[in-house]
């Protein structure tokens, strides 16, 4: 085993069933949500996860999280396979492994006070006793760069960016190894974003954390990711080395995503590669390129044969049959 | 010599609230060139959206109020027009395309039903003639396959569609100044891409002006030609695009421009604008961007700047501006 990697992903499928009816339901259909999903982060790296909406990016967080049961494949963490834990090690793992979540304003319970929403994952896994968890709440709160004497506040006290500081103080209060930040910096202002971007990027560099950062925005992924993985309808379609993948983006579909995001420059000219139609169910899609309805370089081939995921350059993959490094 | 289709002075909407005063917009004073776009940039909070509305005459009553200033339209004062001559004027002359097409259309009727009611409203278009006008009228937006959507409900239409669909009402009435308020921030980018070209062919073609309200600056980047930056309820710079990108004065809107990742600046810190977004019940006397700005100084804190030319196109709002 490779003591390097802290996560592996192998083939994971997510399907969610369709039904019809309430008294006598039957399946009309599949979801498929994720569909064979592979890859690893490395110990203390931030593996980027980006796509658009309803691409499968936070279901893959969901799973890592053991929040969902995975219909096929297997999530192992630090070499152990997480569908096989028994209640008492999905606890620690559950421990292990903490969430920031997209919008902070339903992420904070409004009844309870910052002090104890930061306290209550140290009690529940029983660290330390009462007097250490308060002076370890006030030392949290000055990690996230918060007045520690705001414990006693309740959320309704504070903005966005304050909340996602309190949410990450919460997720750090029992020392985990790997925190998946699903869309964390999504509903704030873009000044308030880099402020938290900056703290998180700190945060990694003090305790030594693994991030997986899933977001739609791929300046911000770019900015905090050593890997990037592209997913498109469930799977991924390029994944690579953060620097090259912005670089040479070698699958349409990325290379779209790239020159669609404007750039704040008014004498560069930019020509964005508008891609026509929209995300369309991948059903109708089924015997060939899932990207094939809305990719500018379309072959015959396309249609034919679904491209799978293949090494092109080290470190650098690609589902499309005509990329070449 | 450039028309302007719409001069706003000093413009002043208030809520009254049980808390205080909340002074959303404070003095707010712009003009709209025939044919421009221009691009209203601010964080949640600093106005930019109440002062479309006041534009439009729909300030949420009774506890927003428009309690000063001028908002001039080929010679006439908005703000004196009464609720009924507003009404006429909505939709005909200026139209909004809301920031969340999701809850911007109604749910119980279909989609030509609702661009019907609005060309049936602005050019009186009735019987057969009306259902060709409703179908020309989506498939310049670009929705394919519209015969046999067109009497598909807004919940089988995805988000980009429903705004194409707003932006084919909005062409329906042929409106001068289209108001667009964050028109493309809950979409994918792909489909953000897709809805800008979109605006900027129909601002070729009809010759439109815009008004577009957003936080990204990169957007402003692609497609204004003029920018006013918003902090608390008033404008803090005013200047063409490549000034304000390239020559920008403001403590304020170089902050914004730092903090934006590049796709240069990898794993770099980002230069980030200290602080919280202000409190609107309690404003400081001074500048409200003083607790947050590095240039701030003792007169800063005390009094709030005046607005200053720095060019003939380049307004600022700083005491220390010469000095930055």
């Amino acid at each position: 085993m490779n003591t390097q990697l802290i996560l592996e992903v192998k083939d994971l499928k997510k399907y969610f069933s369709i039904q019809k009816g309430t008294l006598f339901s039957k399946e009309i259909g599949v979801v498929k949500a994720i569909d064979g999903l592979t890859f690893h982060i490395d110990k203390g790296g931030t593996l980027g996860l980006a796509g658009e909406s309803g691409c499968g990016k936070s279901t893959t967080g969901m799973a890592i999280l053991k929040l969902l049961e995975p219909t096929s494949g297997e999530v192992l963490f630090e070499g152990e396979n997480i569908g096989h834990f028994d209640r008492k090690e999905t606890f620690i793992y559950r421990r292990d492994v903490q969430a920031v979540f997209q919008n902070p304003y339903a992420s904070l319970n409004p009844r309870m006070r910052i002090g104890e929403i930061i306290e209550e994952p140290m009690v529940v896994h029983k660290i330390l006793n009462p007097m250490g968890r308060l002076n370890r709440v006030r030392e949290l709160l000055e990690v996230v760069g918060m007045n520690p004497d705001y414990l006693e506040r309740f959320p309704h006290e504070f903005s966005g960016g304050q909340r996602q500081r309190i949410g990450i103080a919460r997720a750090l209060s029992v020392n985990p190894k790997l925190l998946v930040l699903d869309e964390p910096v999504s509903a704030l202002d873009v000044s308030i974003r880099a402020q938290i971007l900056n703290l998180l990027m700190d945060l990694q560099r003090e305790f030594g954390l693994t991030y997986l950062f899933i977001s739609h925005d791929l300046s911000v992924v770019e900015h905090i990711s050593d890997v990037v993985a592209v997913m498109y309808l469930g799977k991924l379609v390029e994944i690579a080395n953060c620097r090259d993948l912005y670089h040479l983006p070698l699958h349409p579909y990325t290379q779209a995503l790239l020159s669609a995001i404007p750039i704040p420059d008014p004498e560069l000219p930019q020509e964005a590669i508008v891609l026509e139609g929209e995300i369309v169910d991948p059903a109708s899609l089924e015997g060939g390129c899932l990207f094939r309805n809305r990719c500018p370089k379309i072959k015959e081939k396309c249609n034919e044969e679904e491209p799978i995921l293949k090494e092109i350059k080290k470190g650098h993959s690609v589902a499309c049959h005509f990329a070449s490094g | 010599m450039e028309e302007k289709i719409l001069e706003i002075k000093d413009l002043k909407t208030y809520f009254f609230t049980n808390a205080g005063v909340i002074r959303a917009v404070d003095g707010v004073s712009f003009s709209l060139h025939k044919g421009k776009t221009l691009g209203i940039v601010g964080e949640s909070g600093s106005g930019k959206s109440v002062t479309a509305l006041s534009i439009l005459g729909l300030v949420p009553r009774p506890a927003g109020e428009i309690v000063g200033g001028e908002i001039w339209y080929r010679g006439e004062d908005l703000v004196k027009k009464s609720n009924r001559e507003m009404r006429n004027f909505r939709g005909k002359k200026i139209f909004m395309i809301p920031q969340d097409p999701m809850t911007s259309l109604n749910p119980v009727f279909s989609i030509g039903d609702q661009i019907g009611e609005a060309i049936k409203q602005h050019q009186g278009i009735k019987g057969d003639g009306l259902k060709s006008k409703i179908i020309e009228m989506l498939k310049l937006v670009r929705i394919a396959m519209i015969e046999k959507r067109v009497n598909s409900y807004p919940h089988q239409f995805s988000g980009g569609m429903k705004q194409r669909v707003m932006i084919s009402m909005a062409l329906s009435c042929q409106p001068e100044i289209l108001i667009a308020d964050e028109p493309t921030t809950a979409l994918d980018v792909t489909i953000q891409a897709q809805i800008l070209k979109l605006m900027m062919e129909i601002r070729q073609k009809y010759n439109s002006s815009i008004i577009f309200i957003t936080h990204d600056l990169g957007i402003i980047a692609k497609i204004c030609n003029d920018v006013v930056v918003m902090y608390a309820g008033r404008i803090v710079e005013k200047a063409d695009v490549v000034t304000l990108f390239k020559r920008h004065r403001h403590p304020y809107t170089k902050g914004l421009i730092n903090s934006i990742p590049l796709l240069s600046r990898r794993k770099e810190r980002l230069l980030t604008i200290k602080g919280q977004p202000p409190n609107l019940l309690d404003l400081p006397d001074g500048c409200p961007f003083e607790p947050r700005c590095d240039y701030a100084d003792k007169k800063c804190a005390d009094h709030y700047p005046p607005t200053e030319l720095v060019t003939d196109h380049h307004t600022i709002c700083c005491w220390r501006w010469r000095e930055i």
